[in-house]
């Protein structure tokens, strides 16, 4: 998924004004030990210099020096005829992260990750008609801010930004209003939902922890599993440990602060096949707390599954193409949920300037889309599922509303979209998925209220194998994706890359897949690529099993999060062959096979 | 498309550029492969950054290092720099040795003769780095301490004969070898950052696998242009074999606190928290790397190579809307030896009263006329004008303007100049200098090079490719980690005749004479500068540009000097040399990290000032940013500013 058009608005604008912007995603986990606070906190404090900012009641700097520099700027920010603010907010984000990796037992490489940086938007004009684009180009820049609780420090990078961030608005503003004038746009939308009240909510600043003795070790025991396969030419295994703290103020009296840590382990490997195929594949084990990570045993366990099954995709033969019945399992009926459906769900948003920008599903509330007995939902504050952590919610979405659950899909039906701040002809309410203010799945669960039992899906699979004339039935269980475990908005990833929801889309290949023989065998097929498929595919679920489970998934927005879903039977996909055109296996044999 | 992709090409051969010393050569290496463009001036690009240590790790660094230091056999606390190499560090280094011979050899042997043309020559080096920045603005830290351990391999696989092999220019699509390389902190690299043995091997054995199945095609392009294309001018060959080097300079640890140093830097950054200061930093670079060279000549280097950077730099905003930077560094190999602290303050006391200075000072308006450049500037100069053209590849390649390739023995600057380049000094009149080395980066020994003797051509910069008349290197075959190395500039430094030296005041007095012979009302004296770039290729304007920071007119009726702001010095590379009329008695030094189609290396250029008969400015571009609407929330009002600004900022506050 790439971006595909970009708003036409925006083209002109990015050429009119030559800066970078980037649009900011990011989802963060809520804290249990959150504390609510009653009163709106931080006096007035007007427009004059050195105020008795450093004193006031919140002993937090970061909030101090955002909140005061909000005030005077909704009171004072005013340049000659043109407006003041109606609306400001500042988001700013401490990043701290370990990293450790290593590759064939190699000694472990610890590295340390730590930075702070803030996100500022200014909006003038009124909810009605304002100063943002919302688009697909974000306007508001990621700037890099002090680590040091120093008041000053901060106050003083928030302010440039700020300044910074209102002269562009002052230009993006005056250029819309022309466009407008210009441009006949029916039921034009309001750029901004009011909310009912603002939040606010102080969770304690929580420090990133990491046990780095047990995971050097750790880490590289497991690497060195893969010595054992030498037809794995590749392989790296990585921990990652990750609190973001996250600061939200606006202008609307909503104040947050809250930390969100992700702790995950992924591993990748890499090999050729006899023809030189190249196979490679991605995992990742990831939750909010360390000790919600597997045992020692269990990512052993885990990871010598992960070679054996990567080995074995490379000792495969080539797959044919094929059409006929697919068993999606477990990761890879996530990611094809996640890759078509999902992105369906929200993004039902209309941008001025936009030609091409356009959700299938928008004007369709009601209509059936999946079978009868599924049902969608999606809860940004779930934090567990049977026993085992979730990652990639959050309490408060990237606007500081506080994340609903939603049923996206009621009995096949579809019933209401993932939404922002950013107004849909379905509803103008926020139901707290904002993604860098558009409206965005978060943890996706899929269920159904007919699961079929083991025995039934065999039976099913059978007589579908039957109908289309195979002995044997595809089954896919993983579907490639790199797990980038990026933060966004973040120094990092300035920018987030949004697509228009399309009736069709190409799921990335899968990565494991075998014939399922209807006597038992098993064969592994290497060699698939998915040809395009549609938003029909889904009332073509010919049964669901009773494996509900969680698995990550990470679209193109940067945020991975967890994705709940059983695997599902379709009737028929059909699939194409790699073009066999690869790099022939080394002259020189891998050291690995002299020792 | 195929415009798009020439046009990039033609700026990745044409141009390259010194310019201030800001960030390890691996790094600017990083964001060049990206662009393949070379930028100039500070790089500062802090956005990019993800480098830093949280405070609970600051203890981690501490006291690792204290466990470092307490196995080292000199219970050295003092600053001064260790010198004993630690049994780790030997057991370390003989590994990683070791793993790399094994590999060589391996590798070697069962490739010599698999493919359609026979590998001749096998090469790995090996650059173990570890980047550190503490970075602080405005009293707060921005960047913390950490430890970034990032390992490079490239590998230098030739197949065909050194008469012609795989890395010959291939005409046929304008293209030079490209670099056979990994990086252990790229996300899917198994180069592991640490060890050696089996996993440093596999790393090895795949990446060699794909610079052989590269060079081999690549190797048939050539063959096949050479059939179908026009000879080349230059029939030189494409490498020299030497005999074997076996070189260990030990592996040396320098003592450095970074809590010490995070104090310092922190303390230094609030010197710039003014109200008139648009964005300032303060940081201090480590960039500690050892080299591993083995090939199949035979040669086994190790070469470790030090440096530690205290950079400082300030913005303003004039009220017409351009922004100006001051900044102001230095670098030593041992951070013991940069400047004192009372010597720190005084520099960035005066950045800050040179920025002040120059953003009342009036903006430049294009002129012709005589100049001094300062010792600093003059080196750059030198660098741009004679330095990249003679880096033997940009008069080998037939993309190349070939400036100098017919201009041997030939008068080609004043006959009072000589240019040398010496990489085996560290030290001119007991200042550090940045371009020293042991070996370049093809294993060849640093040699000194006397390039133009009494202005008379006399040699080239030569890396271990061949030029027609020039068999050998002379050791200058340098790139940054990862890239392909190519004859460069170590420190380059341009002497005077006695006769034509004058003292500065003497130097003045001259320039005052020449404007007015030439009838102008002021020279220019080029006081500091930040970089300049140049374009060598036959498609790219053969010219230069040096971007200078303080810039005066000395005018020819006694007034007061007056800087001016936004000037840019531009020319023609042959004509300036030929316009020098005379030099001062002092050397400048300007040490820099200089951008070509190697990467960003370190280098150093010296030079006294020079009296130019004639030069050219023109005025720099503007952001047309206008000064912040409210006043600074924090920092003490200003004292010194222009009517214009108060006004405007008045507008704003209401």
């Amino acid at each position: 998924m790439r971006i595909g058009k970009v708003n036409s608005l925006a083209i002109a604008l990015s050429l009119l004004l030559s800066s970078t912007y980037g649009a900011p995603i990011t989802h963060a986990q809520g804290d249990d030990s959150r504390t609510k606070e009653t009163d709106s906190t931080v006096k007035d404090t007007g427009s004059s210099v050195k105020e008795s900012d450093s004193t006031s009641k919140d002993s937090d700097v970061m909030l101090n020096a955002l909140t005061d520099e909000l005030k005077r700027s909704m009171s004072s920010l005013k340049y000659e005829q043109h407006a003041l603010p109606y609306f400001v907010s500042y988001w700013a984000k401490e990043l701290k992260e370990t990293t450790i990796t290593s590759n064939l037992g190699s000694p472990a490489d610890v590295e340390y990750t730590s930075n702070r940086c803030l996100l500022p938007t200014v909006r003038l004009g009124n909810y009605d008609l304002d100063s943002m684009l919302n688009g697909t180009n974000d306007q508001r820049a990621v700037i890099q801010i002090p680590l040091d609780d120093d008041y000053g420090a901060i106050r003083k990078a928030v302010w440039n930004a700020t300044d910074k961030t209102y002269k562009f608005s002052i230009r993006t503003f005056e250029y819309k209003k022309a466009y407008l004038r210009s441009v006949h746009i029916p039921d034009r939308l309001p750029d901004m939902v009011k909310i009912d009240k603002p939040t606010i909510s102080i969770c304690p600043k929580r420090e990133l922890t990491l046990d780095e003795a047990r995971w050097k070790t750790d880490v590289q025991k497991l690497s060195e599993l893969f010595k054992k396969y030498p037809t794995i030419q590749s392989s790296k295994v990585t921990v990652n440990a990750r609190m973001v703290t996250n600061w939200f103020v606006n202008s609307e009296g909503t104040k947050l602060r809250y930390s969100s840590p992700i702790y995950d382990v992924r591993f990748f490997a890499s090999g050729q096949s006899s023809d030189g195929m190249r196979i490679v594949d991605y995992d990742v084990v990831a939750a909010r707390n360390e000790e919600d990570l597997p045992s020692y045993s269990e990512l052993e366990e885990k990871i010598t599954d992960f070679a054996k099954r990567t080995a074995s995709m490379i000792a495969a033969p080539e797959s044919k193409e094929y059409v006929g019945p697919v068993l999606l399992k477990g990761q890879a009926a996530a990611e094809f949920f996640s890759q078509v459906l999902a992105p369906t769900l929200g993004l039902a948003e209309e941008y001025i300037g936009t030609e091409n920008w356009n959700n299938p599903l928008k004007n369709v509330v009601g209509r059936r889309i999946l079978p009868e007995h599924m049902s969608v939902t999606d809860d940004p504050a779930k934090k567990d599922f049977k026993g085992k952590s979730l990652i990639g919610g959050y309490e408060f979405d990237d606007e500081g509303v506080p994340a609903e659950k939603v049923n996206l899909v009621v009995d096949g039906k579809l019933n209401d979209f993932c939404q922002s701040r950013l107004p849909t002809h379905h509803s103008k309410r926020s139901n707290g998925h904002s993604m860098g203010g558009h409206g965005v799945f978060s943890i996706l669960e899929v269920s159904s209220n007919k699961p079929a039992s083991e025995s039934e899906m065999k039976e099913k699979i059978a007589a579908l194998a039957k109908e289309a004339g195979l002995d044997y039935v595809l089954v896919i269980e993983k579907i490639h994706d790199d797990y980038q475990m990026g933060e966004c908005p973040s120094l990092e990833n300035t920018t987030r890359k949004y697509d228009t929801p399309s009736y069709t889309a190409r799921p990335s290949d899968p990565t494991i897949a075998y014939r399922q023989y209807l006597d038992g065998r098993k064969e592994y097929v290497r060699g698939l690529e998915f040809n395009s498929v549609n938003l029909r595919s889904f009332k073509d679920i010919q049964a669901v099993a009773s494996d509900v489970a969680p698995y990550v998934v990470e679209p193109n927005d940067y945020t991975a999060r967890h994705l709940i879903t059983p695997s599902v039977l379709l009737g028929e996909l059909d699939f194409r062959i790699k073009k066999p055109e690869h790099a022939t296996l080394p002259d020189v044999p891998s050291p690995l096979l002299e020792k | 498309m195929k415009k798009l992709v020439s046009l990039a090409l033609t700026a990745f051969i044409g141009f390259g550029g010194i310019a201030v010393w800001a960030e390890s050569a691996d790094r600017l290496m990083e964001k060049m492969q990206g662009t393949q463009g070379f930028g100039v001036g500070p790089n500062r690009h802090r956005l990019q950054r993800r480098d830093s240590l949280p405070p609970d790790h600051l203890q981690h660094a501490k006291r690792k290092w204290a466990k470092e230091r307490a196995q080292e056999a000199v219970a050295d606390t003092s600053k001064k720099p260790a010198i004993v190499e630690t049994a780790e560090d030997t057991a370390n280094k003989n590994e990683t040795l070791k793993t790399l011979e094994t590999e060589l050899k391996r590798n070697f042997e069962k490739l010599k003769n698999a493919g359609a043309s026979p590998l001749y020559f096998l090469a790995y080096r090996l650059y173990d780095t570890q980047y550190t920045k503490i970075a602080a603005t405005n009293g707060a830290l921005i960047e913390q301490p950490s430890e970034r351990v990032n390992r490079i391999l490239s590998i230098d696989l030739r197949v065909g004969s050194p008469k012609l092999d795989n890395t010959h220019f291939l005409r046929s699509d304008h293209s030079r070898s490209p670099a056979n390389w990994d990086q252990s902190k790229a996300r899917n690299s198994i180069l592991p950052a640490l060890g050696g043995d089996v996993p440093l091997r596999e790393a090895i054995w795949i990446r060699t696998d794909e610079a052989f199945k590269r060079a081999q095609s690549r190797f048939q392009s050539i063959l096949a242009s050479k059939d179908v294309l026009a000879a080349e001018e230059d029939q030189s060959g494409d490498f020299s074999l030497q005999p074997a080097q076996i070189y260990d300079s030990g592996i040396k640890r320098v003592a450095f606190d970074p809590k010490e140093w995070e104090a310092k830097v922190k303390e230094w950054s609030k010197l710039f928290n003014l109200s008139w200061i648009e964005d300032s930093e303060v940081s201090l670079g480590t960039y500690p790397s050892v080299r591993y060279i083995v090939d199949t000549d035979g040669s086994r280097i190790v070469e470790q190579s030090d440096y530690y950077v205290v950079f400082g730099y300030a913005s303003t905003l004039t009220d017409d809307g351009m922004k100006l930077t001051l900044s102001d560094y230095d670098v030593h190999e041992d951070p013991s030896k940069l400047a004192s602290d009372e010597e720190r303050v005084k520099l960035f006391k005066k950045l800050i009263d040179n920025l002040k200075e120059l953003r009342n000072a009036p903006p430049a308006e294009s002129f012709v006329g005589p100049a001094i450049l300062s010792g600093k500037a003059a080196a750059v100069f030198f660098h741009e004008t004679f330095g990249h053209r003679i880096e033997a590849v940009h008069e080998k390649s037939e993309v190349e303007g070939k400036t100098f390739a017919k201009k041997m023995g030939t008068q080609v600057m004043p006959s009072f100049i000589t240019v040398i380049d010496d990489p085996t000094i560290k030290e001119i009149n007991g200042e550090f200098i940045n371009g020293q080395y042991e070996y370049d980066d093809e294993g060849v020994k640093g040699q000194r090079a006397v390039l133009a003797k009494n202005g008379i051509l006399t040699g080239f910069l030569m890396s271990r490719t061949p030029l027609q008349g020039f068999e050998k290197s002379n050791g200058h075959g340098r790139g940054a980690p990862g890239w392909n190395p190519m004859g460069r500039q170590a420190n380059l430094i341009v002497s005077v005749d006695e006769k034509k030296q004058f003292s500065d005041q003497a130097l003045r007095a001259l320039l005052i004479k020449e404007a007015k012979r030439q009838k102008k009302p002021y020279g220019l004296y080029f006081e500091s500068i930040s970089g300049g770039f140049t374009g060598t290729s036959s498609r790219s304007e053969q010219t230069y540009t040096i971007t200078p920071l303080i810039v005066y007119k000395v005018f020819v009726d006694g007034r007061p000097d007056e800087m001016i702001r936004g000037a840019q010095l531009v020319g023609t590379p042959l004509a300036a040399l030929e316009k020098i009329i005379a030099g001062g008695d002092k050397i400048g030094i300007f040490n820099g990290a200089c951008g070509r189609e190697s990467g960003h290396i370190r280098n150093c250029d010296a030079s006294p000032a020079m009296l130019l008969q004639s030069i050219e400015i023109k005025r720099s571009s503007k952001t047309f940013e206008k000064k912040p609407i409210l006043p600074d929330p924090v920092a003490p009002p200003e004292t010194v500013t222009t009517p214009n600004s108060v006004s405007n900022q008045n507008k704003g506050s209401k």
